[in-house]
This record gives C-alpha cells, sequence and structure tokens, in this order.
C-alpha cells in the first residue's frame, strides 16, 4: 500500500491489521513489516487474538508506504482451528447491529428448513449451498457499512455481503460464527468469508465462492462482523488530499517444501492502506 | 502544576489581552464620552480611527450605545469580555474559580449597565471587577509561570493600545518594559532580533507607532 | 431552615458568579444555563443512609464483578444466570474490552446510582450510570455557599461534609493511577458538563485536557507541554463516552478521542475511569438482572429493590406487559436522560396500537416497569410558595481501595408539576442533600 499527499501531513496515527497467523490449517514464515518513515510501531493483538500493528508519525511527511510480505504454508488440515473449549465461542453466537436479520431475512430462514439437517456442520453447508440463488456478486451496489438484511432485500453485492447474510443464518441457528478476512490465490484484493464452529472445530464456509476453504485462501483475521476486521485505520492532521493505491499478490511456490503431503505453498505480499 | 501546553498558553495569554482591552478602551470610552458632552460631539470617531475599528455607529449617541454594550459588534467592548470568559472559562484548573468569578461579575457588571438609568456611570463597575480580577492574578496564582504568561498578554495589549492611542512616548516606553519583563519570565519562545530592533526604535525620540505595533505581532513564537 | 430559604436568591447568584451553569443546545447554539437550585435540602437521617450505604455497595461491587466477568470467564452466562444476549447484543458491550483486565481490575470507579423513594418510604433503584455519571459537583458548591449564607443552619444540624468529594476522587484516581499523572479528558467547553470538569480538575488538581495535548507513543500515554516535554500519563479520568475514546478502536470518525489510547490502556499502562465497556452492565435489560448478581457473585440478597420490572423477552412477562399495559411505564433499553420513556397510560388508542406492534416485534428493545407512586419531595415556586415536585436522588459510589458512598448526592426535581423527569437537560433542578450525623 502506498499513499501520497498533496499536502504534508502530520501527527499521523494508524493501526493495520492484516498479519496473517498460524492455524491448524496455515503456517506462515518470514514475515516482514515495512513502514516507510516509521522507525517504532508496535504489533500487538486484539481480542479476538488477531495481530494488529499501530503507531505514529509525528514529524510532515508526504507519503505513507507500507510493505507486509510473507510465506504461507496451506491446506494443512481441513478444519481451521480445534478449541477444547466451545464455550469460549460465546460472543460469536450473539447478531451484532451488521448481522441482526430483519423481517425478509428471518423470512428467509424459516423458509430454509433447517430444522431438516441435525448437525451444524450439514447446517452450514447447506446454508453456503443456498445463497447463491437469492444473492449474487454485484460489485458497488452495498455500502461500507451494509447490513446483512439491507444486502439480503437489495439481492446482491460484495463478499463481505455474502459472509454477513450466512453470519446471520448461522447465529439464528445459535452456531457459533465468525467472519474472516483473508485472501485467495489470483485474486488482488482481500477477501472475506465465514467459519463456523461445528462441535470443536471451526470450518471455513465461502459462500461467495460457493466452496468449502481450501489450500487457496490465506487467513488473517477473524471478527463477530466485518467492523471488528477492519484493515487500517488512520488519522492525520493537514489538509493533503490522499492519492493511494493498495494491491495484493498472491503467488503460488511451484515445489513442494512440506512434509504433510499437503498442497501448496503460497508466498503473497499485500499492500494495502486507506486512512 | 509544572506543565502548560501550546493551547493552553495560548488561552493564559489571550485572557490577559483580553481583560486589558477592556480595561483600557473602557477608560478611553469613559473619557471620549465625557468630550461628546460639551467640547466635541464628533470625537467618537476619532477614537474609533485611533483603535482601528470601523465607524459603523454614525452618531455619537449611537456609539455610546453600541460600543459598550452590542454584542453582535465584533468590536465592542462586550465582545472583548466574552472572548476573555472564553479563554477563562476553559483554564479554570489553573486560574481557579474564585478568580474566574470575577470574569463573571464583570460581564454582569456590563449587562446591568445597559439597562440601568446611567450606562455611563454604571460601567465604572465593570473596571471595578477587572481590577479584582488582576488583584486575583497575582494573590490566588501561586504558579509563577501562569501568572506571567497572563501578564504577558496583558503588558501586549496595554502597548498596542498605547501605541495605537498615542499616548506619551513615557507611558509606551513604560509599557514595554513591563511586558518585556514578564516575557523574560513567562517561558515561551519568543525572538530576541526583534525586542533588540524595538529597543533601538524606542531610543529615538520620534518612532513609527505602526511599525513597532507590526514588529510586536512577530515577537512570541509558536 | 427559613435562613436558607430567606437566602435561596443570594445562593442562586451566587452559583451564577461561579459559573455552575450546564451547556445546552438549542436551535443549534450553544447557549450556558443554570441549573436552577431549590434551597430546601433532601434531609437523610443517618440510619436511613446506613442502609443505603450497605444496598449501594452490595450493588456496585456487584456490577463490577459482572463487568469483570463479562469481559473475562463469562460463567454468570455459561451457569444461565443472565442470557447471552443481554449481555454479549448489549450496544455497550465492547468487543475490544473483552479479555482485557484495568488496573486492579476495578470497572466502575464512580457509580452514579439513582433512587428513588415511594410514598410507604421504601427506597427503589431506577438506574445504574456505570459510564460518565455527571452531577456531583453541583451540590458540592451549593453546600460551599449555603455554608456561607446560613451558617447557624449548618452548626444546628449535624450535617455530614461532602465537600470531601474531590478528595476521594483524587484518592480513587491515585489509586488506580499506573505512573504518572492523573488527567481529566473533557470533550471541551461545549460539553453540557463543562462546569465539571473544570471544577474537579481545579479541586483535584488533575490536569483538564481535551485530549489535543495527549498522544500515545508506543503503549504509553504522555501529556505535551508548549517546549514539547513529555509527562507521562497514569490515569485518564475521561468525560468523554466510550465511542468516542479512541477513533482507532472504537467510533473512527470521532475528532475528541486518542488514538491508540486503548491500547496503553490494553497494557495496563493507563487506568481509565471509569473502564471502556461499562455500559454493558448499566442498560435498562441488565438492569433487571442486577439482583440475581447479587445473589451470584457475593451469596447475598440484595438489600435494595428495584422498581419492579418486568422482560417483554419472557414470554410471561410479554403476557403480563400486554394485559396491564396502561398501569406500566416501557423503557427503551437503549436510550437515556429521560428519553425513550412512555407511559402506558398516556398514550392515544392508535399510538398504542403502534407501541404494542413494535414492542412484540423487537421485545429485547424494552423493559416495563411499574409505575412508582414518588414520595414528592417540597421546593420553592416561583412566587416563594411550597410546592411538592417529583425528585430522584443520584447517589455517587466511589471504588479504589473500597467501595465508598459518598455523604450527600444529587437531588434532582422536576420543575413541571405533571412530568416524572426530572433531568438538568429537560429543565430540572437540583437540591442539596444532607445525611445527618446521627
Amino acid at each position: 500500500m502506498t499513499a501520497e499527499y498533496s499536502e504534508a501531513v502530520h501527527q499521523h496515527s494508524f493501526s493495520i491489521r492484516f498479519f496473517p497467523q498460524h492455524s491448524q490449517r496455515q503456517k506462515i514464515t518470514d514475515l516482514n513489516i515495512e513502514i516507510d518513515g516509521c522507525q517504532s510501531f508496535v504489533v500487538t493483538d486484539d481480542s479476538f487474538q488477531n495481530k494488529k500493528c499501530y503507531g505514529r508519525i509525528a514529524e510532515p511527511h508526504r507519503n505513507f508506504a507500507l510493505h507486509i510480505r510473507g510465506k504461507a504454508e496451506t491446506g494443512l488440515a481441513i478444519y481451521e482451528e480445534y478449541t477444547d473449549y466451545p464455550f469460549s465461542a460465546i460472543l460469536f453466537k450473539t447478531q451484532t447491529d451488521l448481522t441482526k436479520p430483519g423481517k425478509n431475512l428471518l423470512n428467509y430462514h424459516q423458509a430454509l428448513g433447517l430444522h431438516k439437517w441435525e448437525g451444524s456442520y450439514d447446517k452450514a453447508l447447506y446454508i453456503m449451498r443456498a445463497i447463491p440463488d437469492v444473492f449474487s456478486y454485484h460489485p458497488g451496489t452495498t455500502e461500507v457499512h451494509e447490513t446483512a438484511e439491507n444486502a439480503f432485500t437489495l439481492g446482491k453485492g460484495v463478499c463481505q455481503d455474502y459472509a454477513h447474510i450466512m453470519l446471520s443464518l448461522l447465529r439464528e441457528e445459535h452456531i457459533p460464527a465468525r467472519y474472516v478476512v483473508g485472501m485467495m490465490l489470483g485474486e488482488g484484493a482481500s477477501h472475506a468469508w465465514v467459519e463456523a464452529l461445528c462441535g470443536n472445530y471451526w470450518y471455513g464456509f465461502d459462500p461467495t465462492n460457493n466452496q468449502l476453504v481450501n489450500d487457496e485462501y490465506i487467513r488473517v483475521s477473524c471478527g463477530r462482523d466485518s467492523d471488528d476486521c477492519s484493515i487500517i485505520r488512520g488519522r492525520f492532521y493537514g489538509c493533503g488530499i490522499q492519492q493511494q493505491n493498495e494491491s495484493v499478490i498472491v503467488e503460488e511456490i511451484k515445489e513442494r517444501i512440506d512434509s504433510y503431503g499437503s498442497d501448496n505453498c503460497v508466498h503473497w505480499s499485500a499492500d494495502r492502506r486507506n486512512t | 502544576m509544572g506543565i502548560i501546553t501550546i493551547d493552553k498558553s495560548d488561552h493564559l495569554f489571550w485572557l490577559g489581552r483580553y481583560t486589558e482591552r477592556v480595561h483600557t478602551t473602557l477608560k478611553y470610552f469613559l473619557k471620549t464620552a465625557d468630550l461628546m458632552i460639551d467640547s466635541d460631539p464628533d470625537s467618537y470617531a476619532v477614537f474609533c480611527q485611533k483603535i482601528g475599528i470601523a465607524d459603523v455607529y454614525g452618531s455619537s449617541e449611537n456609539f455610546k450605545q453600541h460600543y459598550p454594550f452590542d454584542e453582535n459588534d465584533s468590536n465592542s467592548i462586550i465582545t472583548s469580555l466574552h472572548r476573555a470568559y472564553d479563554n477563562a472559562i476553559v483554564m479554570r484548573d489553573y486560574i481557579g474559580t474564585e478568580t474566574m468569578a470575577y470574569i463573571q461579575l464583570a460581564t454582569d457588571d456590563i449587562k446591568n449597565a445597559e439597562q440601568s438609568n446611567s450606562m455611563i456611570a454604571a460601567l465604572i463597575f465593570v473596571i471595578d471587577h477587572i481590577l479584582a480580577f488582576w488583584g486575583c492574578v497575582n494573590d490566588m496564582i501561586d504558579d509563577e509561570q501562569i501568572r506571567n504568561i497572563i501578564k504577558l498578554g496583558q503588558g501586549m495589549e496595554r502597548l498596542d493600545l498605547y501605541l495605537s492611542l498615542d499616548n506619551s512616548v513615557d507611558d509606551i516606553k513604560r509599557a514595554y518594559q513591563r511586558m518585556k519583563g514578564f516575557l523574560k519570565k513567562s517561558g515561551l519562545r519568543y525572538d530576541e532580533s526583534i525586542l533588540y530592533t524595538i529597543d533601538n526604535m524606542l531610543s529615538e525620540s520620534e518612532f513609527d507607532h505602526d511599525n513597532v505595533k507590526k514588529l510586536l505581532r512577530n515577537l512570541i513564537m509558536q | 431552615m427559613d435562613d436558607l430559604i430567606r437566602n435561596s436568591e443570594t445562593i442562586n447568584q451566587l452559583l451564577a458568579r461561579y459559573g455552575v451553569k450546564f451547556g445546552i443546545y438549542k436551535n443549534g447554539e450553544f447557549k450556558e444555563q443554570l441549573f436552577p437550585f431549590d434551597p430546601i435540602p433532601r434531609v437523610i437521617e443517618n440510619g436511613e443512609f446506613r442502609y443505603l450505604e450497605k444496598g449501594l455497595k452490595q450493588r456496585v461491587d456487584a456490577l463490577n464483578c459482572f463487568l469483570s466477568d463479562i469481559y473475562g470467564k463469562k460463567q454468570i452466562v455459561k451457569d444461565g444466570v443472565i442470557p447471552e444476549e443481554f449481555v454479549f447484543s448489549a450496544k455497550g458491550f465492547l468487543a475490544p474490552c473483552d479479555g482485557v483486565t484495568p488496573p486492579k481490575n476495578i470497572y466502575s470507579h464512580i457509580s452514579g446510582i439513582d433512587l428513588v423513594q415511594s410514598k410507604d418510604d421504601s427506597w427503589y433503584v431506577l438506574e445504574d450510570n456505570l459510564r460518565v455519571p455527571s452531577g456531583a459537583s453541583y451540590p458540592m458548591i451549593a453546600r460551599e455557599l449555603q455554608r456561607r449564607s446560613a451558617p447557624d443552619v449548618f452548626s444546628d444540624n449535624s450535617v455530614l461534609d461532602n465537600r470531601n468529594y474531590a478528595e476521594w476522587l483524587k484518592e480513587v484516581m491515585d489509586y488506580v493511577n499506573t505512573g504518572g499523572i492523573n488527567v481529566i479528558l473533557s470533550p471541551g467547553r461545549y460539553n453540557a458538563a463543562f462546569f465539571e470538569h473544570s471544577y474537579f480538575a481545579e479541586k483535584t488538581g488533575a490536569v483538564l485536557t481535551t485530549g489535543k495535548d495527549i498522544v500515545c507513543e508506543g503503549d504509553t500515554l504522555y501529556y505535551i507541554d508548549y517546549n514539547g516535554r513529555k509527562q507521562r500519563v497514569g490515569a485518564v479520568y475521561r468525560r468523554i463516552s466510550d465511542e468516542y475514546l479512541d477513533p482507532m478502536t472504537f467510533y473512527e470518525e470521532s475528532l475528541i478521542g486518542i488514538p491508540h489510547i486503548f491500547e496503553a490502556y490494553r497494557k495496563g499502562n493507563v487506568a481509565l475511569l471509569n473502564a471502556p465497556g461499562n455500559g454493558a452492565a448499566d442498560d435498562k435489560g441488565i438492569y433487571y438482572f442486577v439482583p440475581k448478581m447479587i445473589r451470584y457473585y457475593l451469596g447475598e440478597d440484595a438489600v435494595l429493590m428495584n422498581a419492579p420490572t418486568y422482560l417483554p423477552y419472557y414470554e410471561k412477562d410479554m403476557n403480563y406487559v400486554l394485559s396491564h399495559f396502561d398501569d406500566l411505564v416501557i423503557k427503551d433499553v437503549a436510550e437515556a436522560g429521560g428519553y425513550g420513556v412512555v407511559f402506558g397510560s398516556s398514550l392515544t388508542a392508535e399510538k398504542k396500537a403502534d407501541f404494542i406492534a413494535l414492542l412484540k416485534s423487537k421485545p429485547r428493545r424494552f423493559i416495563a416497569q411499574e409505575v412508582i407512586d414518588f414520595y414528592d419531595l417540597d421546593i420553592l415556586n416561583e412566587s416563594g410558595e411550597r410546592t411538592a415536585r417529583k425528585a430522584d436522588l443520584r447517589a455517587f459510589v466511589l471504588t479504589g481501595s473500597t467501595t465508598k458512598v459518598w455523604p450527600s448526592g444529587l437531588t434532582r426535581f422536576s420543575r413541571n408539576p405533571d412530568s416524572f423527569i426530572v433531568n438538568s437537560s429537560q429543565g430540572g433542578g437540583f437540591k442539596d442533600t444532607w445525611v445527618l450525623s446521627r
């Protein structure tokens, strides 16, 4: 990510949440963060154990550039995470302002007849398969902080909306479910999907692509909804007009380097920004 | 307190300036009002010109009614007092509730004067409470630096007004020396070369008042 | 007592002199208004105060346990005492606070508990305010002035001094301070309670700031002077609400907050009074559960009663509410300051039908309470006669090394004879509250 300001800005505070971490499904190595013009920044965890880095550049500057690079080895398991204390997922069981269903989603939930399915996993799979019948991919339709109900009513949106709708339905079934931000092989932007807690295992479901999360996915962060996972925030003083660019590059490294017999090792570099 | 931020030193400085502006302009207003009785009914126009405000009053009667009391007139005395209040109210923890009360009282005085049968005479009470405010600043604020910043503002405003109102060279020199004293004790950063220039200018018997005023504007560095 | 009444004019003038005002926006313009003061005090006998004190301490201790629990192990939810949606879907529950332990594990340092007395003399808790309760400065300064204007009244009656509030506040700040200066963070002079912010700063020696001169460097908070010198900040008594505290964590558009202050707090490098996230314990939905909390955490029965409350969320309660609608007052869980309060009996048939439809579609959003027959207090009306008005009492409970109840409080009354709403923002006035020493 790079940003240029037409006039110098100062007292620039920023906070970035775009650092993949280990899970049972992926292994991260060679993680490298560079922020031009900022020698000291702090890396910390948020309350969802996402890695986050924040800092402040006091001096006037006209450029801000952030480079994150690393290697991810994916597909190490079919689930994302095992937990021996499922109660700890209680926060993910309740609806948020963005996922709370309204009349239309509630009707849809009724119509799905999820009681047919016994286990959480089967329900989740059914929901994921069902959504594309009523919702289509169409960027530019929904807003940044769109609710699941609104998006559902519009009938089209982006991956964030797919995820919110799925979360809403899962939570109506009292299944703990979380919003996940990550990257996909071959895409130039970040992606979002859903994880549902089924027994002691968190599984990844991607309603946008109507598929289970596989070795093409690199997981970055999670939360109750997209607001918990904002990738970057910033505040500065100055009247500079901002021009920014961001890119996510995920490249596959062909040679097999692991002993799990598993699939890909993916080299990625993510350059992101907005303020 | 030990620690004063840029914003706070700014508020203290302007608190000093506005209270002094109320004090000195009010005194000149009273003097002008006296002149207008029988010697020169239009002397308010001279007053406006000297102090550098537009003569929007049109008549001496209008001037007497608006210049002290009109809250919509950005040059009026009550506006200066409100600005003093605005700077005081955010500094309660530094100057104290007791000290602040005198700004409130002066505001009450000026409002009472407007309603009074003898408007001009009743304005004397405003001066009383401004003086009481300064007395309190001296007496009740323990922190020397806080006192000195307020007094620096006061001294700067007085000097600026004296230069505008063509006070005697002695008055001006005295006001300048006073201000310089507070400046050095205020702990604020200032431009030493400007002081040097003004020192030189004032050593002459004739000097350009406007030039000194301009120099003063850049004396304190942010 | 007559002395007090005779001097009431003087006291109101003196209050004006000392700038005892609150700010209010009317037609988009900022105005400072005097908070009308009534000279007749509310008098609380010592024995009665001891009873209130016991109940308030117990209540605030339990609320602190609750906050520590829901941002920690969540045992009370696990044990099924409180349904999870009342905790984790509440607007005041802030996920970023999950797993964060504040210094000394205190969440609510300054609690304002609103009580009313009914005609049969029983006290009821109406509301807990655990975020930024305001109002203690008013009785403090009114007492100071009344003692001057009617000294005999105070030598004849043994009234416990209430002017120690600032010392108590300072003690609490010092107790949780992690090393550094104390500051009071105010949204600025256009805030309704700015008088109080600046008055407390003066009286506690804390630095008053709007946040512009405070920065977080690394994970430490500093106050910066005009020469760029830094001084570490150890405790922030913040009078701005959670959403505006830190634009990097909470409401992104906030211009008044301090970026990354939450990170310093998370690391335990600064105390925030009160802790962010307290809204999860003082919303009107959680109120219903406070007596259960007291039993759960302290193993005691609640000393102070709640006003009888029904949660339409439970079917049984919904049925009761629908069949007794006209006898109840319905409150919107998300509103405060006297807003979102509806008396069932005051609605026209049409509005009532609309409201019931809303209630049925959003049961979680409302609570219903029996209307308490208030014990009215005398005030002096404009012509100087005594007349009865509705009044409540905000008790201030401070938690530092121990939990203490301030022997005074803010008694607010409604100036409108038909109104139950006592909030200053809606035209109410205040009285001093005396606690007798015997």
